[in-house]
């Protein structure tokens, strides 16, 4: 037997079967691989494969020639370009396959392939590509197939000509701060010769001068950089809630005001260092945990899965292609082999089989017969069909899930975080304090009573408890997003430390979507058999055929292989072939003539194949479950309450029921049941993970307190969520969650230190002998402990974790 | 001491700059990708690509691939 090599492919580095796809004397696992390969040797441009990573290509295999005529159309192109006139058109796609050097230089020097382009810009946080092109040379469809053949397939979804451009940059927040730090670092040199002059003081004549300056300099910070705080400070006051804002306000409005008083009347050069750093490490704090991560979105819905435009038959019978917006009921359109079916709609052809796996949670292909009712969002695995729409997109069966209530309501801000419930406190005590203090030195010296007043403000303001929660959330959202799970933003952190029960999907969640365990059942099969069935599934392209190749070549490697005559594929049947002398054919239980299986009572799907008429056996294709997720449900089994709710029917209830509770594996539930399912125990008091991956799970996962979707790659379609997590880090789940709870605790210990802190300065304030300088000796110090013990911390326990 | 007026004043100016310089740069765009320029940087002008780019020619290397 010969020993197996492992071969990569040339372009996108993954496994190849065999090495028969060549080219250059270069092997490829797919003919779309060697097509991107060839296309970038006829163009001179092969040093895509020299710039930085070895194989930096996209695997090809998944993608299907289409038909991208209907971006011509003045309604769509309208929509899709930017901008343009008469000769230049300027478009922007979305193009998530992007992900290495190698992939810049060569969107970027697209021009090369097609001089109609003029100019092209990549902007790889936002994995978008911005093309200027002369549009009456190269109409905006070419534009497209060009970029799938070079593996850069642009999205193009129902969203696309819907929205809305949501620009959500940091700009404002870097203004605020670099505005913040000048005003500091220049204050901060003005106010030390006061400090650092001892007792005799600084010249009258600087002080008058430094103290201007300062005031001059905190101006904008005052006016501009502290907004941040000021804003929703009053919105919590008209809201009656007690935010960290308003004693952060308090104390910035004290500290400033004091300054000004103190300098005008020549007493010292103020409180505005400390101010102004005060604003600048908040700000830093907000820009901390504000960690967006822009290629990845946290709020498509169903308009991004899909399709921009469908093929429709007019009423002169020609084909045309439309928006799907425009699709009303009782149209006639053409679903293609892989394409979507985008509204509710009754099939006019005879058979058709549909993959709702995404949608609805079945594993298996949906056979539809003539006249039956096909809801929207099914994939076509067959030849291509005709339906008659019923409704328009936005009313069908699927879509009409978005109307509900959890769609329509904004995050609600009842929810308190951490810093919230503990500043309802917080404030109002200070003021009690600060108060006290003033009544208590008002009969004997009114100013001191000020003096105490404004002390107790600006000492207690609570810059290093304000730090704590966003560096504390703000790492551990950095150290996630290393496993490849990505927080919308840090509060989910904190949502995720409460968690008591967890709500799986099965199907592409529990389950793998792709990777199917075979199991061969029949007789043995002779070494002439096994070649030939290697022969004519070689040529197979149907994932279960390519499955089961796989499965061979593994099991029985053999190298050579018959010639195939009469070669016939018939899409959603099988294939068949004369190969050795022998009529082979491979495929359903129909294709063959097995006619005694009922399909409803297979477990899985199933191949079989014959050797003429003569059936040997069939293999079954099983969904395996997820690396881990057995360990997992045993680990978490004991500390969370477990949930299965899975669309799909109740086959998998044998192997499921060994992991989990007979009572707590729930089957056959519609989307919207998945939804109220949620709220339902919502009601009863559970704190609520949910963790699918389907369009079917959108309404539980918003539903539930954290939304966990789970993706093969994050290149691929996610349905709302607080959390987008790489399917390969399911297994550690429940150190994620442990994580979580650590990070509350040590939010808790950097309130601990901070109070502290405030203890010591309040002594100082409550007796009216805050000095300017200690308080800049302070306020530095609390800040920079908080940050060190949060980082410090929050490492730590990842490492204890075992995710750093 | 009357120099000290001077430097404060110089010191000042040469801040005030490049606060508006970081203004400007924020407004120009250049912190919304932090990115793509650190890539853009390293390629290198393919030898080819004369008639595309005519101004860049200064540094024709070509890397074998291996």
């Amino acid at each position: 037997m010969e020993t197996l090599q492992k071969i990569l492919c040339e372009h996108c580095g993954e496994d190849c079967i065999d090495d028969s796809i060549q080219s250059d004397e270069k092997v490829f696992c797919c003919n779309g691989c060697k097509a991107v390969y060839e296309l970038l040797h006829e163009t001179g441009m092969e040093s895509y494969y020299s710039k930085d990573v070895e194989s930096p290509g996209v695997s090809q295999k998944k993608y299907q020639f289409q038909d991208y005529s209907y971006l011509d159309h003045p309604e769509i192109s309208a929509k899709v370009l930017d901008f343009s006139d008469s000769k230049n058109a300027f478009v922007t796609f979305k193009t998530p396959q992007i992900h290495c050097a190698s992939c810049v230089w060569l969107l970027e020097n697209i021009s090369r392939i097609n001089p109609a382009i003029s100019f092209s810009q990549v902007f790889f946080d936002k994995r978008e590509v911005t093309i200027r092109f002369d549009i009456s040379k190269l109409p905006l469809s070419e534009l497209v197939s060009l970029m799938t053949k070079i593996g850069y397939r642009p999205d193009l979804n129902l969203d696309k000509v819907q929205d809305q451009k949501s620009e959500s940059t940091n700009r404002p927040l870097y203004l605020k701060i670099g505005i913040a730090g000048f005003a500091f670092g220049n204050i901060m040199l003005f106010s030390l010769p006061e400090y650092l002059s001892g007792n005799e003081g600084v010249d009258s004549q600087f002080l008058t001068l430094f103290g201007t300056l300062n005031i001059i300099l905190a101006l904008p910070v005052f006016f501009y950089s502290s907004l941040d705080f000021f804003i929703p400070a009053i919105k919590s006051i008209k809201n009656r809630f007690w935010s960290m804002d308003i004693a952060i306000s308090l104390g910035i409005m004290a500290m400033f005001f004091r300054s000004l008083y103190e300098i005008s009347a020549g007493l010292s050069v103020g409180y505005m260092d400390s101010f102004t750093m005060l604003v600048f490490l908040l700000l830093v704090g907000r820009l901390f945990q504000k960690k967006t991560y822009d290629q990845l979105s946290f709020e498509r819905d169903y308009n991004s899965y899909f399709p921009l435009a469908v093929t429709r038959l007019n009423k002169s019978g020609h084909e045309e292609s439309v928006a799907a917006t425009l699709i009303n009921s009782n149209d006639i359109i053409i679903i293609r082999n892989g394409e979507l079916i985008p509204a509710d709609a009754t099939l006019l052809d005879d058979s058709a089989s549909l993959d709702y796996s995404f949608v609805t949670g079945e594993a298996d292909p949906i056979q539809c017969t003539k006249g039956q009712l096909c809801y929207a969002g099914g994939r076509n695995l067959g030849t291509s069909v005709q339906f008659k729409t019923e409704r328009p997109v936005s009313a069908s069966y699927l879509t009409r899930l978005w109307n509900h209530d959890v769609f329509a309501k904004q995050e609600s801000s009842t929810i308190q975080n951490i810093s919230q419930r503990f500043s309802r406190y917080f404030s109002p005590i200070i003021l009690g304090i600060a108060t006290i203090a003033a009544l208590f030195w008002l009969p004997t010296n009114t100013s001191l009573a000020i003096n105490a007043f404004t002390a107790v403000l600006i000492v207690a303001c609570p810059c290093a408890l304000a730090l704590s929660a966003p560096f504390t959330l703000g790492w551990i959202t950095n150290l996630l997003s290393r496993n490849k799970i990505y927080l919308k933003n840090g509060e989910v952190a904190e949502k995720l430390a409460d968690i008591n029960t967890i709500v799986f999907d099965k199907t592409g969640t529990l389950t793998s979507r792709s990777t199917g365990e075979i199991v061969y059942m029949g007789r043995e099969l002779s070494s002439d058999e096994l070649i030939m069935l290697h022969s004519v599934l070689h040529e197979n392209t149907h994932s279960h055929g390519r499955a089961f190749y796989g499965w061979l070549q593994s099991t029985f490697p053999i190298k050579t292989r018959f010639e195939l005559k009469n070669y016939r594929e018939v899409i959603g049947s099988g294939v068949e072939s004369i190969c050795n002398g022998r009529l082979v054919r491979i495929g359903t239980a129909a294709w063959v003539g097995v006619t005694m299986v009922d399909p409803k009572s297979m477990q899985h799907p199933r191949l079989y194949f014959s050797f003429d008429d003569q059936i040997p056996g069939y293999v079954e294709i099983r969904n395996s479950f997820r690396a881990g997720v057995q360990e997992l449900i045993k680990n978490l089994m004991n500390r969370f309450k477990l949930f299965v709710l899975s669309g799909d029917n109740s086959r998998d209830k044998d192997r499921l029921s060994t992991m989990f509770n007979d009572e707590v594996l729930l089957f056959n539930k519609s989307p919207e049941e998945k939804l109220n399912m949620i709220q339902k125990l919502k009601s009863h008091g559970y704190h609520i993970a949910m963790i699918g991956d389907g369009l079917n799970d959108a309404g539980a996962l918003k539903a539930s307190h954290v939304g966990i979707s789970l993706s093969d790659d994050t290149v691929s379609f996610t349905p709302a969520s607080d959390i987008i997590m790489d399917a390969s880090s399911l297994s550690k789940l429940n150190h994620i969650l442990d994580f979580t709870k650590d990070g509350v605790q040590i939010i808790y210990a950097s309130f601990v230190i901070s109070i502290l802190y405030n203890i010591i300065g309040l002594a100082f304030a409550v007796t009216g002998t805050l000095s300017p300088i200690i308080c800049a000796i302070i306020m530095p110090i609390s800040s920079i402990t908080v940050i060190a013990f949060t980082t410090l911390a929050t490492h730590l326990s990842a490492r204890r974790r075992e995710l750093w | 001491m009357s120099a000290m007026y001077m430097l404060i004043a110089f010191s000042l100016i040469i801040a005030t700059g490049f606060v508006i310089a970081f203004i400007w740069a924020i407004h120009s765009g250049q912190y919304d990708d932090k990115y793509t320029p650190s890539v853009r940087i390293l390629f290198d002008d393919d030898p080819k690509s004369e008639n595309v780019d005519s101004s860049k020619k200064n540094s024709i290397k070509k890397k074998k691939s291996s």
